[in-house]
């Protein structure tokens, strides 16, 4: 048991990366329905331009309806979700049935949120049961391979993320020495000569956050 | 992939094998006793090669004989799904009349005789395994359809019959023929050339239908338009 | 029993969570969905099981004597038990795997028989799947979760725990291994009983794949990881049907399994559970014989009953299902899952004599069965009444030299007040089977 393939290698960093898009993204969703209420009812635009999507929804409520819930939509956070769980489903013997019972759960949340009247306060409980699938993956997953391929997604994901969101530079950092760490316990074959430049330009008081996206996309060679 | 073997009718000798990209196979046999290697390339290519040249002395017996296998009599007796007949295999049947030959030898012979009146010979228009039902439809088709019809036909009549791939003197493309289960013996009738089988055929593998016979069979991971070609020479030394 | 019926929302809830689905194709679309469970068990007392355990096992174990002869010497057919048309030309027959004798001579390790009860209290043989039954899983995780939920009911019931199934699933796997890993070979994310295999998968340790990652080298299996590494493996639990099983030798259009998987197993280097071929044993036409196989092979009589049934194949049969075409229900042998299954009464008087003119045409194809009086089971409608509905039972039966059978099974209902298909495929639910302890 604990054997792991190239497919399977693809369904855990894929897991870790899609849990987490549905969890920064909603959070910045949350944020921005604030935003929305009173100080600006036309962010939805600026929010599509910063997490990279293309903004298809023409109006504050249709952007509010769509976003989190249509499974038609590709960037929805919903179908983000599904993906989460299309790559949890597969690998049901090494993760445990615990431990995908919690994105079961934050499906349902993200339902039952669609059909409630206060929906920024239902979809917090997707976040908590994104919580519980990350602190179930830490402490029922035995194969410490396994756990640390899950978070290399998870933390090249939020660098992805935070980079786009315009995050200040000491999380980028955090959050790229965390990634880091995985990197190296997942054994997987990557290029280091960019964790090399990535290394010397944070060194640096000030970086360009696209380079830093730009060399992560060919970091992992596996 | 399928490759000539021993049998009573001929002898080969000196089988050379070469596979691009691949020096590790396995040879096999399948329940017709007919010879296979086999064999994998895990490295990405986008070309495959076989190659295989040999000696084979023919005609050595102009039958084999049936070893008394009931699987193998039972078997070859049922119909299968490229030889079931539908309405038009039945009233062809019919009108054949085979009832008035005696034995199968001579039913056979008058098949063979018969078929190419009905049924022409041309390339290109039956599928790869195309049905004898469907190709006396068509009313024309190759040789692979001359003998699942003539097979369908011997079955309707009892009589355990094989699909047989080979080549024959001369150079183009694998060639397929019929033997039928004679008084203990297996005898080759080629319907399509009207043709008793004689030292100029050599046989590749043989079984139900085409299905159990394709010479070389393959699948790979990838997306990519394929083309296969296939050329057969055979000359007399 | 009511305790369990007061907590049934809290058991869907559970079920939900654990994502106990199957999957359907509708118009083209892969969806999966809840398997609707019913909370009232199906109670079996220990006598009636001791009796069932004893039937089963003796079919089972006729089952595969018959198997392994119909490869290699078909005795049963020379001494004219079983006409040879209902071998040679029955879809199930796999000439290549005549002469094979797989591991330890087991064709059949996982065998999923399905039974009824009549009003009468007698128990019916309704079909033997002895090629990939599924099922297994749901009784098994659902007992799981009522035990959680409504802990009172176990303990004042002496019901036999149920949730070993993967132990002896195991067992039978590790018994036939051939040295090397096992693996549970499913067809992929959308097979309708994904969450079956991964599931298995989960809780025998088994490696669940879908045949990518396997090679078949030098006549030996191989299960290769990320770094190139190759481990042997030693059986594979199938998942997939023989046809697609391997393409160099089955359904060469194939591309859910593993290339030349038959020739490491013709070889003798690999286990697959089930033993490809064993589509001849549980073949509908064959099922009348199954009687006489006991009696064949092992020279006892049957102790579970058949459904009576005919075979229009003898003229005496032809005749009487003829006479009496109303009250029989006739089945194409060709389908499965509940499909082409015809009640007499049900046709018109044009479909009848159009049918009638088929069975004539092709008497092989058919056999026909007295409609058994089913003994109906209760279950909860949306009202939360309790209302009988049609219901059988699949048992398992497993075989790594002792014959053993699972004191529990699948029990299957049909939701529609008028129907008899069970099958989930048509909108069937589940019960638990609970076998009591004394």
């Amino acid at each position: 048991m604990g054997i792991i393939t190239i497919d399977k290698i693809d369904h855990l960093f894929w897991l870790g990366r899609y849990t987490e898009r549905v969890h920064t993204t909603l959070k910045y969703f949350l944020k921005g329905t604030d935003r929305m209420i009173d100080a600006d009812p036309e962010y939805y635009a600026e929010f599509c331009k910063k997490i990279g999507i293309v903004n298809v929804y023409g109006s504050k409520e249709k952007f509010l309806q769509t976003y989190p819930f249509d499974e038609s939509d590709p960037n929805s956070i919903i179908t983000n979700l599904n993906r989460a769980y299309d790559n949890a489903i597969v690998m049901r013997d090494y993760i445990g049935t615990e431990t995908m019972a919690y994105i079961q759960l934050a499906l349902d949340d993200i339902k039952m949120a669609e059909r409630g009247n206060s929906q920024s306060a239902d979809l917090i409980l997707v976040i908590d049961h994104l919580l519980a699938f990350w602190g179930c993956v830490n402490d029922m997953i035995d194969n410490e391979q396994i756990r640390n391929i899950i978070k290399l997604g998870q933390g090249i994901e939020r660098l992805d993320l935070y980079l786009s969101l315009g995050n200040p530079s000491y999380e980028i950092i955090r959050v790229y020495r965390r990634m880091k760490q995985f990197l190296l316990k997942s054994k997987l074959r990557y290029d280091e000569n960019v964790i090399y430049t990535i290394d010397n330009m944070i060194s640096g008081s000030d970086f360009n956050y696209q380079s830093v996206k730009n060399l992560l996309r060919n970091l992992i060679t596996e | 992939m399928f490759f000539p073997e021993d049998t009573a009718r001929q002898s080969v000798e000196d089988v050379q094998i070469e596979i691009s990209n691949c020096d590790k196979y396995c040879i096999t046999y399948d329940n017709f006793k007919n010879k296979k290697f086999y064999g994998l390339i895990e490295k990405p290519h986008n070309r495959f090669d076989v190659n295989i040249s040999g000696i084979a002395t023919s005609g050595i017996d102009i039958y084999e004989k049936y070893t008394n296998n009931p699987f193998e009599f039972s078997l070859l007796k049922a119909q299968t799904e490229l030889t079931m007949p539908g309405e038009l295999m039945t009233e062809y049947h019919k009108k054949l009349e085979l009832d008035t030959f005696s034995g199968p030898y001579y039913k056979a012979l008058y098949i063979m005789n018969t078929l190419p009146d009905t049924f022409k010979y041309t390339p290109g228009v039956t599928e790869v395994h195309e049905s004898a039902e469907n190709a006396l439809a068509l009313g024309q088709g190759v040789c692979q359809d001359f003998a699942h019809i003539m097979i369908s036909l011997l079955r309707m009549e009892g009589i355990p019959a094989r699909y047989v791939v080979g080549m024959m003197l001369g150079e183009g493309s694998s060639h397929a023929w019929v033997e039928v289960l004679c008084n203990g013996y297996w005898y080759g009738f080629d319907p399509t050339n009207r043709k008793l089988v004689n030292d100029e055929y050599i046989r590749v593998s043989c079984g139900r239908d085409s299905n159990d016979c394709s010479v070389i069979k393959g699948s790979f991971y990838g997306i990519v338009t394929q083309k296969q070609s296939e050329t057969v020479t055979v000359e007399e030394i | 029993m009511n305790q369990i019926i007061k907590k049934s929302e809290t058991i869907n809830k559970l079920l939900s969570r654990y994502g106990v689905k199957f999957g359907i194709y509708k118009n083209g679309t892969f969806k999966e969905q809840l398997f609707p469970f019913d909370p009232i068990p199906r109670v079996i007392k220990h006598d009636e099981f001791l009796f069932l355990e004893k039937g089963l096992t003796q079919r089972v174990d006729a089952l595969n004597c018959f198997l392994l002869d119909i490869y290699s010497n078909k005795q049963i057919v020379k001494d004219g038990i079983i006409p040879e048309e209902f071998i040679y030309s029955a879809k199930g027959f796999l000439p290549p795997c005549d002469g094979v004798v797989p591991p330890k001579k087991i064709y059949s390790h996982i065998s999923g028989i399905d039974l009824v009860q009549s009003k009468d209290d007698n128990w019916y043989i309704l079909e033997d799947n002895l090629r990939v039954p599924s099922g297994a899983s749901y009784p098994m995780i659902s007992r799981e979760l009522q035990r959680r939920s409504a802990p009172d009911a176990f303990s004042s019931n002496s019901v036999i725990d149920n949730r070993n199934y993967a132990d002896l699933l195991k067992e039978v796997m590790d018994y036939v291994n051939t040295g090397g890993i096992n693996v549970i070979l499913s067809p992929g994310r959308y097979n309708a009983a994904f969450f079956e295999h991964s599931y298995l998968a989960e809780m025998t340790g088994a490696v669940l794949t879908t045949g990518k990652d396997i090679v078949c080298e030098n006549d030996n299996l191989y299960y290769i990881d990320y770094n190139g590494k190759k481990q042997r493996v030693g059986a594979v639990y199938r998942r997939i049907s023989d046809e697609y099983l391997d393409p160099m030798t089955f359904n060469e259009e194939s591309v859910i399994g593993i290339p030349h998987i038959f020739e490491a197993y013709k070889k003798g280097n690999v286990a697959l559970l089930n033993a490809p071929g064993n589509g001849i044993a549980d073949d509908k036409g064959i099922y009348y014989f199954v009687p006489k196989m006991i009696k064949y092979y092992l020279g006892e009589d049957a102790v579970l009953m058949n459904a009576p049934t005919y075979l229009p194949f003898y003229e005496e049969d032809m005749n009487y299902v003829l006479s009496n075409f109303d009250k029989l229900v006739i089945k194409d042998v060709a389908e499965a899952g509940g499909y082409g299954v015809i009640f007499g009464n049900s046709l018109t008087k044009e479909k009848k004599a159009e049918f009638i003119d088929l069975l004539k045409s092709q008497p092989r194809r058919f056999i026909a069965q007295e409609v058994i009086d089913f003994y109906d089971l209760d279950i909860l409608d949306e009202k939360g009444n309790q209302v009988p509905r049609k219901a059988d039972l699949r048992a398992f039966v497993l075989s790594n030299g002792k014959t053993k059978v699972w004191p529990s099974g699948l029990t299957r209902f049909s939701r529609d007040p008028d129907s008899f298909i069970v099958n989930s495929s048509q909108g069937g639910g589940f019960k638990d089977t609970w076998v009591l302890s004394r």
